[in-house]
C-alpha cells in the first residue's frame, strides 16, 4: 500500500472563524480513512479544501507525492479526487443513466450526445464495481440506498484516486448501510483510497482502516482503528469523558395529557396513543411508516381525516399549528433547514417568531427590550454558539441551529412536545446535550413524543415504543421488554404483528429466523 | 438576503441628486407650492405601492391594482349617476367593492393555490374588461364641486391627497415595524413552509394584505377621479408598471423577504420628482415611461449585485468590526 494524499500543516481561516489550525492528513491508496469531529469541528472544510473548492491559506497538499495546488473543484475532479456530497442530488425526472453523465456528458465534436456509448461506459463500470442499477427507470423510482448507489458511481465513472463520502448513511436504514460498505470495501480492495465522513462512530469500527478525529479545526488523533476503543474517539471529538452518552433519567410519569383516538390521516388507519405526563414516548418506524404523518397530525398541519384527540380530557379541533400551538402542542420539525428556521433571519427573528406573545405589550406592540432578553435567555440556556442574537441562522452550525429550534418551541410552556429526529446529522457532544434537554422537558412534566431512526436511542431514552409500519401501530414495547432487535424485527419485518401488546417472543432468534426464511 | 438600511440610505442620496439635477433642469422645480402640484399626481401611485410592498415581501405580487383603480372608479361614478347616490357614500361603497376585488384575488391565491402573478394576471383583465364593459368608453363627469376638493383642495398649501398618502404610509410603517404582522411578512417570503411551521398564520396574513391592496386601490380611485373630474374605464392604464418599479426600487426583492415601507416612499419620491423635472422640462411622455421600465430593471440589477458582493458578508462579519478580531474557536 502506497500513499497518496498527504496534506501538510494545513490552515484556514474565514473572517473571525479559525476553522483549521495545522492540520496533517494523510492517505493511503486501498484504505478507507475515517475523518471524524463534531458539527463545525473543520471536516467540512477539510474535505472542501481536499477537493478544491477552498484554498488553504498555509500549507502544502502532496498527490502521489507530487506537490500540487488546485484551482478549482474541477482540477480537483480531473486530478482524480471525487467526492460524494451528503445530500441525494439526483433529478428525480431523468433517468439513471442521465443522472450518471449529468455532469460528464463528453460530448463529441458534432455536439450531440452519444448514448449507446455512454450506455456501454455505464455497464462496463456497474460490472467493475459491483453494482447494478436499473439505468432506463427514473430516479424517482429509486430507493434512498439506491440513490446514494447512483451517486458513489457517477463519482466513480470519473475514475477516481480518492473517493470522499460525506454522510452517506445519512438517509439509509442499517440493512440498506450494510449493503453500501459491502460496496464500499469492494471498492478499497480495488486499490481507491476512501475518506470517510460520518457522525455514527459503530460505522467507523465496521468500516475504516485509520481514523483523524478534529476538535476545533485541530488534529486530536490520528491512529489505525484497532488501536482506539469507542471512549477514546468520543473523548478526543469532545474533549471530555462523556460520562454517560444518554443522561440517566428517573420518571415520574402521572396522567394522560394528550390522547389520539382511533385516528386516520394520510397513511395512517386507526391509530391509539396516550401520552402522559414527564414521559417519553418513542415513536419507531422506517422512512415512510406514517412516524412524521402521525406528528404533523397532531400540529395541524396534515388534515385528521377521523378520530379525535383530546388534550387533559378535552377534545381538539385543529385545523393548523395556530390552533395546536395555541392548544400546548409543539412539534420540532425533521429538517431544521426548511421547516424549522427562516435561515436569512437572525436567531432573534427565529426565536420570537412563534412567540411574539410574548414579547407584546398590551397594546399589541413588540417589546424590543423584552424581545432581546427573552433571546439572549434562550441563547445563553441552550449554549447556542456563537452567542449573538443578530448572528444569521444560515451561518449556524447543524447542532447550533437545532438547539435554535429547540429554544424556540420550549419556550412556552407546552404541554406535548414532538420531536421528530432531533439528533439526525448532529454530533456527539451536542446529541448529548439534546438529551439533557429532554429529560428536563420530561421532569418537568411535559409529555415527549420522540421520532427516531435511531432506534437504540429511543432504547436508551424512551419510557415506552410504539412502532409504526404502513401507517398501523403494529407493536408497543413498555420499558422491561426494551431490545434494539424488538424493535428493529417490529419496523421491518412483514408479518410481525402484535395483537394486545404481546410482544415476549418478538424478536427472539427463533421467530427472526422464521421471519427471515419467508 | 438585502441590507434594507443601505438601500434606504442610498435612495435618499439619489432623491437628493435627482432634486439637486432638477434644480438646474427647471428654475420652477424650487417652488415650494409647484412642486407640491406635481407630486400631487403621484399620490394615487405612493398609495398603492404601500400595500405593493407588503406583498412582494411575501413573495408575491399584485398586477391587478391599477385594473382595480378603473373599475372602482367607474362604480362610484355609477351609484352616483344612475342610481343617484351621494357622491360620499358611493365613494365608501366603491372602497368596499374594491376590497371584494381584492379578497377574490385572496381567494385565488390562499384557496386555489393560483401563483399570484398569474392570478392577478387575470383578474388585471378582467377588472379592467369589467370596467370597459359597464362604461363602454363614455365615462362619467360632472362630479359635485365639495367632491372635486378632494383632490385639488389643500389644507395648509399641503394637497389633501398628499396629507393621505402619507397618513397612510405612516400608519402602516407603524403598524409593519411594530406588531407581529410585518414579521409575518418577511417570514412567510423568506419560506412559507417554515413560517407555517413556526405557526405564523399564512393565509390569514396573505387574505388581509390582498384586501388591504383592494381596498387602497379602492381609496386611490377616489382620490384619482376627483383629481381628473372624471371617472374613465382606461384611468391610470399603465400606471401597474410603475406601482411595481417603485416597490422595486424602494428594495422590496420580488424573490421575498426583503422590502420596506420607507424604502418605497423614499422611490415613489424619486419618480415623482423625475416626472416632475420631466413634465416641466416638457419631455413626451413615452420617454417617461421607458425611464420608468430602466428604473425598474436597473434597480433589479443592482440590487442583486449589490446583495451578492457585500450585502451577505457584510452580515456575517457584523460581529468583528475591530482590525484584529477576537478569533471564535468554536467552543468556550
Amino acid at each position: 500500500m502506497s500513499e497518496i494524499l498527504r496534506m501538510q500543516k494545513i490552515s484556514k481561516s474565514f473572517p473571525g472563524v479559525q476553522a483549521l489550525k495545522n492540520v496533517n492528513f494523510t492517505l493511503e491508496s486501498g484504505h478507507i480513512h475515517a475523518l471524524v469531529g463534531e458539527n463545525g469541528a473543520g471536516k467540512s472544510t477539510l474535505v472542501k479544501i481536499i477537493s478544491g473548492v477552498y484554498e488553504a491559506d498555509s500549507g502544502d497538499i502532496f498527490l502521489e507525492g507530487k506537490k500540487i495546488k488546485f484551482k478549482d473543484a474541477n482540477d480537483a475532479v480531473s486530478a482524480g479526487i471525487s467526492t460524494v456530497h451528503q445530500d441525494l442530488i439526483v433529478f428525480p425526472d431523468l433517468s439513471v443513466l442521465e443522472n450518471l453523465f449529468i455532469d460528464n456528458y463528453s460530448v463529441p465534436s458534432t455536439g450531440f450526445i452519444k448514448w449507446k456509448n455512454l450506455k456501454k461506459i455505464a455497464v462496463e463500470a456497474m460490472e467493475e464495481f459491483s453494482i447494478s442499477l436499473p439505468l432506463e427507470q427514473e430516479a424517482r423510482n429509486l430507493s434512498a440506498p439506491m440513490r446514494k448507489l447512483l451517486q458513489i458511481l457517477r463519482a466513480l465513472l470519473k475514475k477516481p484516486k480518492i473517493l470522499i463520502l460525506d454522510e452517506p448513511t445519512a438517509a439509509l436504514t442499517m440493512d440498506e448501510a450494510k449493503m453500501l460498505f459491502t460496496n464500499l470495501r469492494r471498492l478499497k480492495n480495488k486499490g481507491i483510497g476512501i475518506i470517510y465522513i460520518s457522525h455514527l462512530l459503530e460505522e467507523i469500527f465496521q468500516l475504516a482502516d485509520e481514523v483523524t478525529v478534529l476538535r476545533n479545526g485541530e488534529e486530536i488523533i490520528t491512529d489505525e482503528v484497532s488501536n482506539l476503543k469507542l471512549s477514546d474517539i468520543v473523548k478526543a471529538m469532545i474533549g471530555r469523558e462523556l460520562q454517560s452518552y444518554y443522561p440517566r433519567r428517573k420518571s415520574k410519569i402521572g396522567q394522560t395529557v394528550v390522547s389520539v383516538t382511533n385516528l386516520s390521516s394520510g397513511i395512517l388507519k386507526n391509530i391509539d396513543i396516550e401520552v402522559k405526563k414527564g414521559e417519553i414516548l418513542g415513536i419507531a418506524g422506517i422512512l415512510g411508516s406514517g412516524r412524521t404523518t402521525l406528528a404533523k397530525t397532531l400540529f395541524g398541519i396534515t388534515p385528521l381525516q377521523k378520530g379525535e384527540i383530546f388534550l387533559n380530557g378535552n377534545r381538539l379541533n385543529i385545523k393548523s399549528p395556530v390552533d395546536a400551538i395555541n392548544a400546548g402542542i409543539v412539534y420540532i420539525p425533521e429538517d431544521r433547514q426548511r421547516q424549522g428556521l427562516i435561515l436569512q433571519e437572525n436567531v432573534r427573528f427565529n426565536i420570537s417568531l412563534p412567540n411574539l406573545k410574548l414579547t407584546m405589550t398590551k397594546h399589541g406592540f413588540i417589546d424590543k427590550i423584552k424581545e432581546e432578553s427573552i433571546a439572549e435567555k434562550a441563547i445563553h440556556d441552550f449554549g447556542i454558539e456563537p452567542p449573538f442574537p443578530d448572528f444569521q441562522c444560515l451561518h449556524l452550525s447543524g447542532g447550533n441551529q437545532q438547539k435554535t429550534v429547540l429554544s424556540k418551541w420550549t419556550l412556552r410552556n407546552a404541554d406535548v412536545i414532538i420531536m421528530d429526529e432531533p439528533t439526525q446529522g448532529i454530533d456527539v457532544g451536542t446529541k448529548n446535550h439534546i438529551y439533557i434537554f429532554m429529560n428536563e422537558f420530561a421532569s418537568r412534566g411535559k409529555a415527549i413524543i420522540f421520532i427516531s431512526s435511531d432506534f437504540n436511542e429511543l432504547i436508551n431514552m424512551c419510557d415506552r415504543i410504539i412502532v409504526l409500519r404502513k401507517g398501523v401501530i403494529v407493536g408497543e414495547l413498555s420499558k422491561t421488554d426494551f431490545s434494539l432487535e424488538k424493535v428493529v424485527a417490529l419496523s421491518t419485518i412483514e408479518d410481525v404483528r402484535v395483537p394486545n401488546n404481546k410482544v415476549s417472543n418478538i424478536g427472539s432468534r427463533e421467530y427472526l429466523e422464521r421471519a427471515k426464511l419467508k | 438576503m438585502r441590507n434594507i438600511r443601505k438601500i434606504e440610505l442610498i435612495l435618499l442620496g439619489i432623491l437628493i441628486l435627482v432634486f439637486v439635477i432638477m434644480s438646474f433642469l427647471s428654475k420652477q422645480f424650487l417652488n415650494v407650492s409647484a412642486l407640491l402640484q406635481v407630486l400631487q399626481l403621484s399620490a394615487e401611485l405612493g398609495i398603492m405601492a404601500v400595500p405593493m410592498t407588503l406583498i412582494i415581501v411575501t413573495g408575491g405580487i399584485d398586477l391587478s391594482l391599477a385594473s382595480n383603480l378603473a373599475l372602482s372608479g367607474i362604480i362610484m361614478g355609477y351609484l352616483w349617476a344612475l342610481f343617484g347616490i351621494n357622491i360620499w357614500i358611493a365613494a365608501v361603497l366603491a372602497i368596499a367593492f374594491a376590497g371584494l376585488a381584492g379578497l377574490f384575488n385572496a381567494v385565488l391565491i390562499t384557496r386555489l393555490d393560483i401563483p399570484p402573478l398569474l392570478a392577478t394576471l387575470g383578474t388585471w383583465a378582467a377588472y379592467r374588461g369589467l370596467a370597459l364593459g359597464i362604461d363602454k368608453g363614455k365615462g362619467i363627469s360632472g362630479f359635485p364641486q365639495s367632491f372635486l376638493n378632494l383632490g385639488k383642495g389643500s389644507l395648509m398649501g399641503i394637497p389633501y391627497s398628499l396629507l393621505i398618502w402619507a397618513a397612510i404610509s405612516i400608519v402602516i410603517y407603524l403598524f409593519v415595524t411594530k406588531t407581529a404582522f410585518g414579521r409575518y411578512l418577511s417570514a412567510i417570503g423568506y419560506n412559507e413552509t417554515g413560517a407555517i411551521y413556526s405557526g405564523v398564520p399564512v393565509r390569514r396574513v396573505k387574505v388581509a394584505i390582498y384586501v388591504l391592496a383592494g381596498l387602497l386601490a379602492g381609496l386611490a380611485a377616489v382620490i384619482y377621479t376627483s383629481r381628473v373630474g372624471a371617472a374613465k374605464s382606461n384611468a391610470y392604464s399603465n400606471g401597474i408598471l410603475s406601482v411595481v418599479a417603485a416597490a422595486v426600487l424602494g428594495g422590496a426583492d420580488v424573490k421575498g423577504g426583503s422590502g420596506t415601507i420607507l424604502g418605497t416612499t423614499l422611490a415613489v419620491l424619486i419618480m415623482a420628482s423625475i416626472n416632475a423635472g420631466l413634465i416641466m422640462a416638457n419631455v413626451q411622455q413615452t420617454v417617461q415611461e421607458m425611464i420608468i421600465a430602466v428604473i425598474l430593471v436597473g434597480s433589479i440589477t443592482f440590487y442583486e449585485y449589490v446583495g451578492r458582493s457585500k450585502v451577505n458578508r457584510s452580515r456575517f462579519t457584523k460581529q468583528v468590526k475591530d482590525k484584529n478580531p477576537p478569533v471564535y474557536t468554536g467552543k468556550k
